[in-house]
């Protein structure tokens, strides 16, 4: 599972919806998670039969919705799920940090199969044992 | 011998001979790791820069033409900085306005992750920053080692 599927298993439980790297364009309000590949891996030598290897995947958040008021109550609930989360088992994989590195960016008004929605993008950055 | 700083360890204490030549070395050095460090951003700053432009989308046409390396200026923090993106706007006084108008072309573009470019791809400047995370810290390393004295 990659950290896309990770991300969903917590947002889920905070009570969000999110699609993996696709963003529903038929429909308002939508969130997803788009995986946006991330830093080069770190490889620790320790000893002659053992490398640890950490990969740094980053991912984005996408938030549509048509009420600014309500896109940034979900911007809201996804920041306090998914934010400073340090030393933690999801989903079996061992993240050592999970974190926002950029905070919410408003792009504008776009159009979708159902009308007009505000879209904003939220990033962060991960550290797990591979 | 004169010219030469010496550390000396007595019974009744450590002399250092020298210490105006030692003093003049050190603020040498100094000024040289300034000198080396900017250099050193200026290169990375050119780089990532290029590196990013290659990764931009050309479907909306002007962007490439829009990249930009600031100035290397000193931030709130007191550490040496150097911008690089596209659109430049609040550059020229040491800082990147988001709010200025023209940043609002350039944000979109780089973070609507889920929108496919015929050349190029969203994310051109993050990508080709973490590309080559590895590369400036070595580059950087390397600037600093030449300034030792």
């Amino acid at each position: 599972m990659s950290v896309g599927d990770d991300m969903k298993t917590l947002l889920t439980t905070a009570g969000v919806t999110a699609n993996k790297n696709y963003l529903d364009m038929s429909v308002q309000n939508a969130v997803a998670i788009m995986e946006t590949g991330g830093f080069s891996p770190i490889k620790c030598h320790g000893g002659h039969a053992t490398t640890v290897t950490f990969d740094r995947p980053s991912f984005q958040i996408l938030v549509h919705n048509a009420s600014k008021a309500t896109a940034n109550t979900v911007i809201d609930t996804i920041i306090t799920a998914l934010d400073n989360r340090a030393n933690e088992t999801i989903n079996g994989h061992f993240y050592q940090s999970v974190r926002m590195s950029t905070p919410p960016y408003y792009l504008g008004l776009l159009q979708t199969g159902a009308g007009e929605t505000n879209e904003y993008s939220i990033n962060f950055v991960t550290q797990k044992n591979r | 011998m004169t010219g030469l700083t010496t550390v000396t360890k007595k019974d009744t204490g450590m002399y250092i001979a020298n210490v105006e030549g030692l003093t003049a070395k050190l603020d040498r050095y100094a000024d040289d790791m300034l000198d080396k460090v900017i250099q050193g951003l200026k290169e990375c700053g050119g780089e990532l820069s290029a590196e990013s432009v290659k990764l931009t989308p050309v479907d909306v046409g002007e962007m490439r033409s829009r990249s930009f390396v600031s100035d290397v200026y000193v931030n709130e923090s007191g550490n040496l900085e150097i911008a690089v993106g596209f659109e430049r706007h609040g550059v020229e006084t040491g800082t990147v306005n988001p709010k200025s108008k023209g940043v609002l072309y350039a944000v979109p573009l780089h973070e609507r992750t889920n929108v496919r470019h015929k050349v190029g791809q969203a994310k051109f400047l993050e990508t080709a920053r973490n590309n080559f995370e590895r590369e400036f810290l070595q580059s950087m390393r390397e600037y600093c080692r030449e300034a030792k004295p």
